[in-house]
């Protein structure tokens, strides 16, 4: 899902030819790039209460952010819910990925392939209003749980745990669809070979399975992490006002409290982490499997 | 060592069966070929035998043992497939000695009996390699050790020569011949090239559209097809329909009556002649027992041989090669040309019509 | 392997699968079931069933006006899109020329600016263009158009690209060669051939605008919301059966965007 570039074949030198690239690139720089700029430069801005801000070159708003225990926890609980919830998909998508590439017939496969797209391209609007259905004290779980008799009014909204099985529920399909394609690359006769060579499943798993598809794992991880450090809606709808995490926070200073100064710093801080952590993993993979992936 | 004993296996892909009541006995230490054309069932058979296919009824037997639901890991087959299907994320050691740490062998054991079997196939150089970095022989070799090492109670090639070029394939035909007959291994071998089989196999099974139609030795299988399916996939390009008459004579639908030795007066059969065992004449010889006017239509110089499609009067065509003079520099008839075209009564072989 | 024992190992791993499939889907089941309840507080089992919920959401300023919006807004963002998207495409795919790369990674980039802050950034832009210009563009259309134009932009070239890249090179020199201009080849060889990959730009670049929330909304001005921020201002106060009705439509809509993508060029394409 993430912009792999293109295994493009170029054929032709054309001198004209970036010109078709123009219009687009333009757009991108005026409408992306510019504005981040722009926003970065903010961020080094003087905030002053009423009045906006004042043109300054000050680290004061990133100093805040490390002196400030209230901001330091939003970005703590955001790395441990998304870090939670990355995981969790690991566990989780694996099995479908499996089943996917593998197990399931050639009728079954493009039905399921569907089932997994269609949450994919639900909109999180949508989705945090279904598991509001199923986690409100009037919602699916609460009532089973009253009717099997194992707790009366239960409410899990508003907890981190709500947070994170919505959360997962949003993140798996990017998950399972990019373990999958990696499954679907390896030979499945590689699995054979071992089995025939006396490989019960699990040691096959373990030894064959697992490693070859590790970059999709890792590519499916990050792609997780990133996505949930950057999550807006499901820990504002889920998580409730006492729940707070960076996306969010990022919203409440620049649209709220007219903070842009600092709303701007929490947003590069928010890329800055995210953008480490996923260079670090990566490197920390590519190590592993850079001698078998030619 | 092991023999491998199927006994009427089938396999159904929903309605249609794609193996067929197939049963055969394979003597420990045998060389066996299996041989068909695209989708005649030889990948599904192999894979049944190495347990990847549960056959829908029928069973299997590694020597003793009936291995119809053992799982694929508890059967003991070496099993090397067509692409090679080597571990990417191991080194060459790694790979060849995965079998051995799937059987628990002591340490020292494996690097032993690692060290012995890439010795085998020449590799020993390549040890701390990773596959990618290999030939494609190279590649092959691995699989192969990989598949020896465990010394396995049958070893299982699903066509593994198709993917290397014409040379090295007749070198690796030898070399996986002189590792079986050295090790006396129980070994199938698929494959749809008939001079591969007739190469390397002890004894040939041809399938077709997921049966058996003739098992035999390679000479058996080449001079003696049973059926014109046979005659046809082993290289006999004359297949000319008829009736057997009395006193060894056979009747050709195109009206010219042969002499035939093994011809049955009445019964409808096929006349099987292979192109190289007929011999094209300037004029009448009455060297053979059948010699026909012919008219040339077409002449191919192929170098050694030149190969020759000619006309009988009723309008038959029948596939000559013939060996060319030594510097004789093109095809000795040419077309339009009139000659005449003989065979003796036992060159060729009738069999039964489809 | 039908008639091996059915193995405990294997029993697991697919209950698993399943499991975890019918954990991402159920959500989504209940709240089209809920949009049918008859009862007007969520509560269960339903007391009843009705379409009522459908009318009233219809009938729901907000939501009507935020569907029309969010609408118009994917369709011309898809088309602007597809205007922007596939030159450049066809200059990545089909020419080599210095800073290829950087420009494909450059118009990727949409993709992976977290949506907030690239909404963010946006409206920061806007307000800075407003102050030296005294032209507005933060709440009106041109602004949301302009945010969910660079949503659709990556996905687009990605697609076009791609389908552009499956199109044999020596099917347009034979064109060419039996005497077709470039412009001709084009039209009537590449056109042809990469249409699907059309089809499913078109259709994955609306969906991924109608679902847009976070780059929307700095963007959304009074009376002027998109359907994903008026179902989010909704939901913070309100849970009814209306909002699911809401859900349900769109669950509907997007399944069948992605039905007659998945018919134009196959759904491993797409994603
Ligand atoms: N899993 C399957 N599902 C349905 N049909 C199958 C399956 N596997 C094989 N077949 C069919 O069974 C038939 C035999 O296949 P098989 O692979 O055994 O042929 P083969 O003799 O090895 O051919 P080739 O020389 O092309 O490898 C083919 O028609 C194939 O389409
Ligand atoms: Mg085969």
């Amino acid at each position: 899902m993430a912009g792999r570039p293109p295994p493009a074949q170029p054929r032709r030198r054309i001198p004209g030819a970036p010109f078709l690239a123009a219009p687009g690139t333009l757009f991108v720089v005026l409408f992306l790039l510019l504005p981040l700029c722009l926003m970065l430069r903010y961020s080094f801005n003087r905030f002053v209460p009423g009045d906006m801000m004042r043109e300054a070159l000050t680290g004061a708003n990133y100093a805040k952010f490390l002196h400030d225990p209230f901001y330091q926890d939003v970005l703590g609980t955001t790395l441990w819910v998304s870090a939670v919830s990355t995981a969790i998909c690991v566990v989780a998508g694996f099995p479908v990925a499996y089943y996917l590439a593998r197990s399931a017939g050639p009728q079954l496969k493009p039905a399921l392939m569907m089932a997994v797209a269609l949450p994919l391209l639900m909109g999180n609007a949508v989705r945090s209003a279904a598991w509001m259905v199923m986690l409100g004290k009037n919602g699916v779980l609460a009532k089973l749980a009253a009717v099997t008799g194992i707790a009366a009014d239960v409410n899990l909204m508003y907890t981190p745990t709500a947070v994170i099985v919505a959360m997962v529920s949003v993140l798996l399909p990017f998950m399972i669809i990019t373990v999958q394609s990696s499954l679907e690359n390896a030979d499945r006769a590689i699995e054979e070979a071992a089995a025939s060579l006396g490989a019960p499943p699990l040691r096959v798993l373990v030894r064959v399975v697992l490693p070859l598809c590790s970059p999709g794992l890792v590519a499916g991880a990050v792609l997780c992490f990133v996505l949930s450090m950057n999550a807006y809606a499901t820990p504002v709808l889920i998580g409730g006002p006492k729940m707070h995490m960076m996306a969010p926070t990022v919203y409440d200073e620049i649209a709220k409290a007219m903070n842009w100064p600092f709303g701007a710093a929490l947003a590069f801080i928010l890329m800055a982490v995210t953008l480490i952590l996923t260079v670090a993993s990566n490197v920390v993979a590519q190590r592993h499997y850079r001698k078998w992936t030619g | 060592m092991a023999g491998v004993t199927l006994q009427n296996v089938t396999k159904h892909y929903g309605t249609s069966a794609v193996v067929n009541d197939v049963s055969l006995q394979i003597a420990p230490g045998e060389f066996a070929v299996f041989l068909g054309p695209s989708g005649c069932g030889k990948t599904t058979t192999l894979r049944m035998i190495a347990g990847f296919v549960a056959p829908t009824s029928g069973s299997i037997r590694l020597g003793a043992r009936d291995v119809t639901a053992a799982p694929p890991h508890r059967r003991n087959t070496g099993l090397v497939f067509q692409n090679y299907a080597l571990f990417p994320h191991m080194t060459v050691a790694a790979n060849v000695a995965f079998g051995l740490e799937m059987r628990n062998c002591p340490k020292p054991e494996i690097v032993e009996r690692v060290k012995a079997a890439l010795l085998r196939v020449r590799l020993e150089a390549f040890a701390e390699r990773m596959p990618r970095q290999l030939s494609g022989g190279q590649q092959q070799r691995v699989a192969l050790a990989r598949a020896l090492v465990i010394e396995p109670d049958v070893l299982l090639l699903d066509e593994p020569l198709s993917n290397l070029d014409t040379k090295l394939r007749s070198e690796m035909r030898e070399e996986i011949r002189a590792l079986q007959q050295s090790l006396k291994l129980t070994t199938i071998l698929v494959t749809h090239d008939q001079e591969e089989a007739l190469a390397v196999g002890d004894r040939l099974v041809v399938m077709n559209q997921g049966r058996i139609e003739q098992i035999g030795t390679p000479a058996n299988i080449f001079e003696m097809p049973r059926s014109r399916f046979v005659a046809d996939f082993t290289g006999v390009a004359n297949l000319l329909a008829g009736r057997g008459a009395s006193g060894g004579r056979f009747v050709l639908a195109g009206g010219e009556t042969v002499r035939q030795a093994d011809a049955v007066a009445g019964t409808e059969a096929v006349l099987a002649l292979r192109p190289e065992r007929a011999e094209l004449l300037a004029a009448a010889s009455g060297r053979h027992a059948n010699e026909l006017p012919a008219r040339v239509v077409t002449a191919t110089y192929l170098g050694t041989v030149s190969d020759y499609r000619v006309e009988l009067a009723s309008g038959t065509r029948l596939a000559c090669r013939q060996t060319n003079e030594p510097g004789g520099g093109a095809a000795r008839f040419a077309p339009g040309e009139a000659v005449w075209i003989g065979w003796s009564e036992t060159a060729a072989r009738l069999v039964a019509p489809e | 392997m039908e008639r091996q024992r059915p193995r405990i190992g294997g029993v697991l791993y697919r209950a698993s699968a399943y499991a975890v499939l019918a954990f991402v889907l159920a959500p989504l089941a209940v709240i089209v079931w809920v949009a049918f309840f008859a009862n007007p507080i969520i509560g269960f089992p339903p007391t009843g069933y009705t379409l009522r919920w459908f009318a009233r959401a219809w009938a729901s300023e907000d939501f009507r006006s935020g569907f029309l919006l969010s609408v118009q807004l994917g369709i011309a963002a898809a088309a602007i899109s597809l205007l922007l998207g596939v030159p450049a495409s066809i200059a990545i795919a089909r020419h080599d020329f210095p800073g290829r790369e950087a420009i494909n990674t450059l118009l990727m980039a949409p993709l992976v600016v977290p949506g907030i802050v690239g909404g963010a950034a946006l409206f920061i832009g806007y307000l800075a263009f407003e102050l030296a210009t005294g032209i507005q563009i933060a709440g009106n259309l041109a602004g949301l158009l302009i945010a969910h134009t660079l949503l659709a932009i990556p996905w687009t070239v990605r697609l076009v690209t791609a389908a552009l890249l499956r199109v044999d090179a020596s099917i347009i020199e034979a064109a060419v060669n039996l005497g077709a201009s470039p412009f001709v080849a084009f039209r009537r060889v590449t056109l042809p051939a990469i249409r699907p990959g059309l089809v499913a730009a078109v259709m994955l670049s609306f969906v991924i605008s109608f679902i847009d929330l976070e780059k929307s909304l700095f963007l959304v001005g009074p009376g002027r919301t998109t359907l994903q921020i008026a179902i989010m201002n909704y939901l913070e106060w309100n849970l009814d059966p209306t909002i699911a009705a809401v859900a349900a439509v769109q669950i509907a809509i997007i399944g069948l965007a992605l039905l007659a993508a998945d018919r134009a060029v196959g759904l491993t394409r797409i994603i």
